[in-house]
């Protein structure tokens, strides 16, 4: 019985670069260094991505929001909070699990064999809220806030730590386009530090950015218990084994709270459970 | 519990159709759309 689905995991990680390599289809933009400019800009991409990586299709919606907070007047981006809104209504962190293409990159990485994998980092309860302080102060009220003799902020969590724009836009705008190359300097080399942390740590412990910094997460987190797709426990039949959580790689009692802010609904504890107790509310059975 | 899940759900979902319509009259597609079409220096870690 408990070998009767070893498929999803596999299928996991080809919607998840599939979904990747289709939102940063822009190809022409990898060889000429410029970045796409067509109306699908319109629209924020689920996930982090970033806007200025070459092949990106759509905009990223950590960036938009910062963007709106970081000019003369304050005003509050209803368009882009509507459409975290409603894809977090209905799908809640799923979207982290299936859509984000950084996400997936963390998830090839922590396949990388090695001899001591990592649960949980020292004082993880701690870090963990460390999320919901980028999405406060980087991405609100630093940008909106702090502002220079002009009345212009800056995108602080894009500028000083997101790793995706380095990865994404960084590194393949400045290999492609000559007139990059002469303007790097200390900032350059600072997220270019977060960035390979942050992929190293991959390998040890799984998704370390989206535990730890990613405010889109903490954001999407917050609609985990009342999205369209969500699990909840057959208490009838669950055997309080705690197989769940040992298949869990963010460590979650999923029997305790089949809707944590952490779940990213990859769907291995379902798999994991002997007796089949955890339900979707897609799938009952 | 259900039932009250099933409201916040669609309170919820009502709430981010409003904000994307408010959005939209404010001219936020616009602006999103402007930010994203220029090379973001910050985001690349040069700016």
């Amino acid at each position: 019985m408990a070998e009767k689905k070893k498929k999803p995991k596999k299928l996991r990680l080809l919607i998840q670069g599939g979904f990747a390599a289709l939102s940063n289809g822009y190809l022409l933009g990898f060889g000429k260094g410029k970045i796409y400019t067509g109306p699908l800009k319109v629209l924020c991409h689920p996930g982090m991505n970033c806007y200025s990586c070459p092949g990106a299709l759509g905009a990223c919606p950590i960036g938009a929001l910062q963007a709106f907070a970081t000019g003369r007047e304050y005003r509050v981006a209803l368009y882009v909070f509507g459409l975290l809104t409603v894809l977090g209504t209905l799908l809640g962190r799923l979207i982290c699990g299936f859509f984000c293409p950084f996400g997936w990159i963390q998830d090839l990485l922590h396949k990388i064999p090695f001899p001591k994998k990592l649960r949980r980092l020292p004082g993880e309860k701690a870090l963990r809220l460390l999320r919901y302080g980028m999405l406060i102060f980087f991405v609100f009220l630093f940008p909106a806030l702090l502002h220079d003799a002009f009345g212009f902020g800056d995108p602080w969590f894009c500028k000083y730590l997101c790793p995706v724009g380095t990865l994404e836009a960084g590194i393949p705008l400045v290999l492609a386009n000559g007139h990059f190359q002469g303007a790097i300097g200390g900032l350059f080399f600072w997220k270019l530090a977060v960035l390979l942390v942050i992929l190293f740590l991959s390998v040890l412990l799984y998704r370390p950015f989206c535990r730890y910094l990613c405010p889109l997460g903490a954001l999407y987190g917050f609609f985990n218990r009342f999205a369209v797709y969500r699990f909840s426990i057959d208490t009838a039949s669950c055997l309080q084994c705690g197989a769940c959580q040992r298949a869990c790689k963010l460590d979650i009692p999923v029997w305790q709270k089949p809707n944590s802010v952490d779940c990213i609904r990859c769907g291995e504890c379902r798999h994991a459970c002997p007796v089949g107790a955890i339900k979707t509310t897609l799938r009952k059975k | 519990m259900r039932g009250k899940t099933k409201y916040l759900t669609l309170f919820a979902l009502a709430l981010g159709v409003l904000l994307i319509i408010g959005g939209i009259f404010l001219g936020d597609p616009a602006a999103v759309w402007e930010k994203a079409t220029k090379i973001c220096l910050e985001c690349m870690g040069i700016g």
